[in-house]
């Protein structure tokens, strides 16, 4: 019997999520908050459940159930549910183009789109942006609608690991630590955002900060070197595109977080 | 084809491949081969070239118009329009089949 159930609904993916562990089941609850949904039905269900071995306890994580994962850790359990369920909400996502990029919503009421590959620093960026203020959409995908070219956001908890961890008062260790937005900052998730800028970030331990602008065309292609669903759209050229052609982009180079936010802030006036 | 390994045939007639979208922003292109998802960035000159492939111009009709358009000198052009083809060629974004 599960302890907690619940609906989600993640760009059109829904699903329900049980957990038998009541605390567990809390705190996934809290992590999930932003795609709360009342009901969602023949939906998939996610289970994670714990069992007493004579090491201690197990996690278990199934989805109709089938095992998908197994662990003695229930943080790595979590961070396989959110794998999962992106990966899930990414292959059913086709009125959006989705790209792997951070976004943020900035004080004038554009998003800005920080593109790259794992290991950029994206969710770094993500999280000192948020905490100076910016709205949050997302620290792993892009979700732009091609008729209005506005970022809605794709507000997963942001998953903080290695050095960053401790940036943000989160303790250290291996693996993923994942925080919701609204720890960062009360009420940092926002609504769609037309696209203002496009600043692809890499993080470079020691690296001087350093800012390259990219022309309309260098953007297109920063951006479509990390699109997930381009070549299921009819335009999808098109749209990144239109994007490059409204919203400045650049490359930001930098080994350390507030050059970093400070290069954003003065990239898009704020 | 003659000349040295940049060389092309003059009565080659590149034709793009159906299935490559191109778009123009600001005197650049990007070129999207849309079965594998490789992008591609043009400069300034290869824009030029590339909007001047109608798939009916031949190597030595591109090097007269582009030469004339841009009132440059002919072998500089025939040049740059060598290269360029054989690097699409390579890129794959050429419909095979050089006379």
């Amino acid at each position: 019997m599960a302890a907690t159930r619940a609906s989600y609904r993640c760009l059109d993916y829904e699903f329900v999520v049980e957990c038998a562990e009541p605390a567990l089941g809390a705190r996934i609850g809290c992590l999930l908050v932003p795609w709360a949904i009342d009901t969602a039905s023949d939906a998939p269900v996610y289970s994670l459940v714990a069992t007493d071995t004579s090491v201690g306890a197990w996690y278990h994580l199934g989805l109709d159930g089938d095992e998908l994962a197994v662990g003695p850790d229930a943080g790595d359990l979590v961070d396989q549910l959110l794998f999962a369920v992106s990966a899930a909400a990414f292959a059913c996502a086709h009125t959006h183009l989705l790209v792997h990029a951070g976004a943020v919503v900035a004080p004038d009421g554009t998003a800005v789109l920080l593109p790259g590959p794992s290991g950029a620093g994206k969710t770094t960026l993500v999280a000192g942006l948020v905490r100076a203020g910016f709205g949050y959409l997302s620290d792993e995908a892009g979700a732009i609608d091609p008729a209005t070219l506005c970022v809605h956001a794709f507000a997963r908890p942001l998953g903080l690991k290695g050095e960053a961890r401790t940036l943000f008062g989160v303790p250290g260790g291996d693996g993923v630590q994942y925080l919701a937005p609204d720890e960062l900052r009360p009420r940092a998730i926002t609504g769609p955002a037309p696209v203002g800028h496009v600043i692809a970030p890499r993080y470079e331990r020691g690296a001087p900060t350093a800012v390259t602008r990219m022309t309309p065309a260098q953007t297109v292609v920063e951006l479509g070197a990390t699109a997930m669903n381009l070549l299921d759209l009819d335009d999808g050229l098109d749209v990144l595109a239109a994007v490059a052609r409204g919203a400045p982009g650049a490359r930001l180079v930098s080994g350390d977080l507030d050059a970093a936010i400070a290069a954003v802030q003065e990239l898009t006036g704020a | 084809m003659t000349g040295g390994a940049d060389a092309v045939d003059g009565a080659y007639v590149p034709v793009p491949r159906p299935t490559v979208s191109a778009v123009e922003l600001d005197g650049e292109t990007v070129l999207l081969e849309q079965t594998t998802g490789a992008m591609h960035l043009l400069n300034p000159v290869g824009t030029a070239v590339w909007s001047s492939l109608d798939g009916a111009r031949t190597v030595d009709e591109l090097v007269a118009l582009l030469s004339d358009e841009a009132g440059a000198d002919p072998a500089a052009v025939r040049r740059d329009v060598a290269s360029f083809v054989r690097d699409l060629e390579r890129a794959g974004l050429l419909v095979e089949g050089r006379p």
